[in-house]
């Protein structure tokens, strides 16, 4: 690690240090995202699979009708009656998708503009909030994008597996995690720069500068989850419970910690 | 001194939480679940 990553480690130290108090509150506000993301998604999520099971049951019938009557599947699932189910799915996706992208952009904008805040860059919450609103768009755009081709691809495994009796290479699964990274170190550029084409040119120019960094923090945060894991298996309480005192207040630090990179490059 | 601006934002999203937030306590009554098999027999 360079004496540069380090010195700003330490700045970034001292920081949270001086400033326990916003430290404290941007920790609460992480800890409160999670608990009213909890809160507001688990309902979405417990229709989706109510719904899935339903279809999925079906489906198993559809294709035994199909056979049976020779009858193509595509007429089946598009039967009226089974199409208000479709229709109803995508809905509730899309509901589940704007209670995820609101709840991010209030709690989210709020943290990232303590972080800025205390390495000073003064803005207003309500300014910031409109422009990581609208960053978010792309982001999240992208991100379901992700989620959906990570469902395909899920989709096609279990089919692989269960008709060819072999298993499927994980070469696109690969493919997909570096597509997820290059989102999330765009992303927290955007947020420090406010501006998607300065982030794309920042992050593309200084790209040796800023990926020790973020090398920095995925590291800890894959070690985190290691010692989770391991943790869970003992104990799960434990585990929540050592999880978030590392976790939380690591979030704010590596905001302030990254606001400081992207500022210096 | 609040902008003009900033109450428009703020109601804008006041509402947005109020209807998520109506929406997902009604989901139930939004979305009913359907049942397997009167689904099946409707197609069948």
């Amino acid at each position: 690690m360079k004496n540069k990553e380090i010195g700003i480690l330490r700045q970034a130290s001292r920081i949270a240090l001086k400033n326990k108090k916003w430290v404290l509150l941007s920790s609460f506000m992480d800890l409160l995202f999670f608990f009213v993301y909890g809160f507001a998604t688990a309902p979405i999520y417990r229709k989706l699979v109510e719904y899935i099971n339903v279809i999925g049951s079906f489906a198993g019938e559809a294709i035994q009708t199909a056979t049976r009557e020779s009858r193509s599947m595509s007429t089946i699932l598009l039967d009226p009656a089974i199409k208000s189910y479709f229709y109803d799915m995508i809905l509730l996706l899309m509901i589940l998708l704007m209670a995820v992208y609101v709840l991010y952009c209030l709690f989210q904008a709020f943290n990232w503009k303590i972080a800025l805040q205390l390495t000073s860059k003064k803005i207003r919450y309500l300014d910031y909030l409109k422009r990581f609103a609208v960053i978010n768009l792309l982001w999240f755009a992208l991100f379901t994008a992700y989620y959906l081709l990570g469902f395909a691809i899920d989709i096609r495994k279990a089919i692989i597996s269960a008709v060819m009796q072999t298993s499927p290479s994980s070469t696109l699964n690969i493919i997909m995690t570096f597509f997820l990274i290059i989102i999330a170190y765009f992303a927290v550029i955007s947020y420090v720069k406010i501006s998607l084409k300065k982030s794309f040119f920042i992050g593309k120019t200084k790209i040796r500068q800023l990926l020790p960094s973020v090398l920095i923090i995925a590291i800890y945060i894959l070690v985190l989850n290691i010692i989770l894991a391991l943790l869970t298996q003992i104990n799960v309480i434990l585990a929540i419970v050592i999880g978030l005192i590392l976790l939380i207040p690591a979030m704010t630090f590596a905001r302030i910690y990254i606001s400081l990179i992207i500022k210096k490059v | 001194m609040a902008k003009k601006g900033d109450i428009f934002l703020i109601i804008i999203i006041l509402i947005i939480i109020i209807v998520l937030a109506w929406v997902i306590a009604n989901l139930d009554f939004l979305f009913p679940t359907p049942a397997a098999k009167t689904l099946i027999d409707a197609v069948a």
